[in-house]
């Protein structure tokens, strides 16, 4: 009952509007009012036994990303998939968003000294990740517990595992496919965690590069990213690389719009910023660029990021 | 059979009444070959001061007469001896205890186990009880004795003494398709066990699991449901046994005997000693649909293989959460407020009901992956990429962390540029084609997995070069690595110029270039 209505409420592409526009309420505005107050109801009602009503959510530290999404954050305690464009060659880049996502993790849980330090869970097939690496994230390989799956459903039972294990921060299984039950399973073993611990988020990292099909989208992973690299070198007198750059496609997320944002990660600040080609509003690839939101978001950070830029070609 | 007895003429084997003829004043005790063999059986378990590796060696082997027929104690010493001072002090420790417990003992110590069997039997002496014999050099200590030290039965003993073959010299010249015919089949083996021509392994003796509990059903049982239930009978009463011992298990085996007489075991290992019998159950769980029941189960048998000490341990108090801090679960009733963005509430390990420790979980993955599937990366001094870290077991992780510690191996703080290492190294570096400008500059533009890569971007390069300290050059062979492949790359030990790569779809990606090679090693984010 739920999931239906709510997959309408996200159809109409409305929430994530920036709360800052004080207009009078036009008809298409009421209306959006109304649905609002729809899905918050919806959102109870999802809610309700389940303890989720004040999901822990963690804040990207990017307010065009933060306010996309919903609650303000990427929520925890839930299953998250990331995928690349060309699976093949584009596995360092899914790698490097889930770590800054780890890396963001760690610094919110690090902020509250009680805490011992959590782990983190990594599933693979192929075991290729490279420790030494994370220590310029600011993560702490030693807190990696390397898995080494030999087929699929171990994988995926080995992430189920680790989700009830509340000493974890997160499970990261690096995938060849997640199909609907695998998807669904992961997801309530996720929100499970949160009734006895902090929650454990789980993510999915794609490996295999799968043909883009409307109907293989469905999904219960809370959310989908689709993450694509993007040239940094159109800093003129770059000598060197700097901050990876990525454009990030939400494409799809529960309660929350479809969205298009193109970033950068900064390693020492542990944040993302938005890259410079936002910034003039001269962003004309992706399939979802063209949506006024992002147009409007943009705006919102600009000063911020074109600072920390002009900071950067100065550190360079 | 004693010194008096020798001394008077007296010798194995020989008959009641000629003994009595001999020696008229003989008191006889009938010979239990049982207690013979639980006496040598626990002089072996004594001898495991010396080293864990013994087996008591039967009275059934060799000849049943002369100076043969004694039973003995086999000590593999391997990387023992420095331990008490050395070979020869090791023998003499040995020799005054056995003394001292009433032994008539004779000791030696060789390369094989046939050598030190016939030295021990035919060389020492009562004057000379212990003998070493230097490494590689048992071909010459034995040339002298007699064939029967061989550990050979009497009657080929018998038909080499017709032959004139008195000493094992003479045999030496002997090759087996001549021996074997005549002396037996075991002839040509022994010799060549004894000169360590042939491997030979000593059996040791194995002890009895400490804790072992069996269960006896009065009917075969062969349904799944009984299989668990036996299971779940057992292993409280084993944990409640190990906690009296003051014991942790690490190796639980699970042993299920067939009415057709066959067994089935299964064993379970955990990272750190437990007894915690919810724990260990649902290590099973995976596990007991492998029980094959055949014509049915009789009897089933739990046993703590391994186990090591483990005090009593204090049990957590209950941590009453602070009233600001409420856990999230406990504000579910707070329904007239909208869902809003809540901060991750950090809660005292100890509150969480079901709090499980890593270690747990650990064995819960190493019970259907295998221990060595779970593993934990721990930095290794070294400026080479792949040699950077190894994978450690994850052994011995307890739940005492200091809250707040961060990075608690201090080798991950000394990485080498860590800004400059990829994210996804390569289980080994795939040769790419590229193409480079000038030489000594990055590539312009490069083919990998059949696709062109048109380089927009370069940093480099950097130089590393072999670990000219290692005997064999590693470049060219890297070490062994459970998470990358173990096979050596194809190469010589060039040193590489790693450049850091971007095309022009951005993606980014570790090359480098090795004797006039390009390869590609690694992708960064």
């Amino acid at each position: 009952m739920a999931p239906a209505l709510h997959e309408k409420s996200r159809d109409s592409g409305l929430s994530g509007t920036p709360r800052a526009f004080r207009r009078p309420l036009s008809r298409a505005e009421g209306r959006q009012a109304g649905l609002a107050a729809l899905r918050a109801q919806i959102s109870r009602i999802e809610s309700a036994g389940r303890g989720l009503a004040r999901r822990p959510v963690l804040p990207l530290g990017l307010s065009a990303l933060d306010e996309a999404l919903p609650g303000g954050g990427l929520p925890l305690a839930a299953l998250h998939e990331i995928e690349g464009e060309r699976a093949e060659w584009d596995d360092g880049v899914t790698l490097g968003f889930c770590l800054a996502l780890l890396a963001r993790l760690r610094r919110l849980s690090s902020d509250n000294q009680s805490v011992p330090p959590k782990h983190v869970l990594w599933i693979s097939r192929w075991g290729d990740l490279y420790p030494p690496a994370l220590v310029a994230l600011g993560l702490d390989p030693g807190r990696f517990i390397m898995v080494r799956a030999k087929a699929e459903p171990d994988l995926l039972w080995a992430m189920e595992e680790g989700l009830r294990c509340n000493r974890l921060a997160a499970v990261v299984g690096e995938v060849e496919g997640l199909d609907r039950l695998a998807g669904r399973r992961l997801q309530l073993a996720a929100e499970a965690s949160l009734e006895n611990g902090a929650g454990v988020t789980a993510f999915a990292l794609h490996r295999r590069f799968r043909p883009r099909r409307r109907g293989r989208d469905a999904s219960a992973a809370l959310s989908r990213w689709r993450v694509t690299a993007a040239r940094s070198n159109d800093i003129e007198d770059a000598t060197f690389i700097g901050r990876p750059r990525w454009r990030l496609d939400l494409l799809r997320c529960r309660g929350a719009a479809p969205g298009s944002w193109q970033v950068e990660w900064d390693n020492a600040a542990c944040g993302f910023s938005l890259a410079p080609a936002l910034r003039d509003g001269s962003l004309a690839t992706g399939p979802l660029a063209a949506r006024p939101r992002t147009i409007q978001t943009q705006a919102s950070a600009g000063p911020g990021a074109e600072a920390e830029l002009i900071d950067f070609r100065q550190a360079v | 059979m004693n010194a008096a007895a020798a001394g008077a003429g007296l010798t194995p084997g020989l008959p009641l009444a000629e003994a009595r003829a001999l020696l008229p004043g003989v008191t006889t005790a009938p010979h239990e070959a049982e207690a013979d063999a639980q006496a040598i059986a626990r002089l072996a378990a004594w001898c495991g001061r010396y080293s864990p590796w013994t087996a008591p060696c039967s009275t059934a082997e060799g000849s049943g007469r002369g100076p043969g027929g004694g039973a003995g104690v086999l000590l593999d010493v391997s990387g023992c001896c420095h331990l008490f001072g050395g070979e020869a002090a090791l023998l003499e420790d040995l020799q005054a205890r056995l003394t001292d417990l009433g032994y008539t003992n004779r000791l030696a110590m060789a390369d094989t186990i046939g050598a030190a069997w016939a030295m021990a039997r035919f060389a020492a002496s009562p004057a000379h009880p212990c003998v070493v014999v230097m490494p590689g050099s048992q071909r010459a200590a034995i040339a002298c004795l007699p064939p029967a030290a061989l550990r050979l039965p009497d009657a080929a003993v018998e038909v080499m003494d017709r032959l004139g073959l008195r000493r094992i010299e003479d045999l030496y010249a002997l090759s087996p398709s001549v021996m074997t015919p005549r002396f037996g089949p075991l002839a040509a083996r022994r010799l060549a066990q004894a000169l360590g021509e042939e491997a030979e392994a000593l059996s040791p003796r194995r002890p009895p699991p400490a804790h072992l509990l069996r269960r006896i059903f009065a009917e075969p049982i062969s349904a799944p449901d009984d299989i668990a239930r036996a299971l779940d009978d057992l292993l409280p009463r084993l944990c409640r046994e190990l906690a009296l011992a003051g014991r942790g298990a690490r190796q639980l085996d699970f042993t299920a005997y067939r009415s057709d007489g066959s067994f089935q075991s299964l064993s379970v290992g955990t990272s750190r000693a437990s007894r915690d019998a919810k724990h260990l159950r649902r290590l099973f769980t995976e596990k007991l649909a492998q029980i094959d029941p055949g014509f049915g189960i009789e009897v089933m048998t739990l046993a703590a293989a391994r186990s090591d000490p483990l005090g009593a341990r204090q049990m957590n108090f209950p941590v009453p959460p602070p009233p600001q801090q409420q856990p999230p679960q406990q504000q579910n009733d707070a329904e007239e407020e909208a869902p809003a963005p809540a901060v991750v509430t950090a809660q005292p390990i100890n509150s969480a009901a079901g709090a499980e420790d890593i270690p747990d979980l650990v064995d819960r993955l190493g019970s259907r992956l295998g221990l060595a599937a779970v593993r934990r990366p721990s930095p290794r001094e070294s400026h080479l990429p792949e040699r950077a870290f190894v994978l450690a077991s994850v052994e011995g992780e307890g739940g005492e962390e200091k809250p707040g510690e961060d990075m608690q191996d201090e080798g991950w703080r000394k990485t080498p540029h860590p800004n400059l290492r990829p994210l996804r190294l390569l289980p080994r570096p795939e040769p790419v084609e590229a193409v480079s400008l000038l030489p000594d500059h990055p590539p312009a533009r490069f083919r990998w997995r059949r696709m062109l890569h048109e380089v927009v971007q370069a940093e480099g390069p950097e130089r590393l070069l072999g670990e000219w300290w290692q005997n064999d050059s590693i470049l060219g062979n890297p070490a062994p690595n459970v998470l990358a492949g173990d096979d050596p790359i194809a190469g010589d030990a060039e040193p590489r110029d790693y450049f850091r790569v971007e095309d022009a779809d951005g993606r980014r990606y570790w090359l480098y270039r090795s004797a006039g090679q390009w390869f590609l090693h690694g992708l960064f984010g």
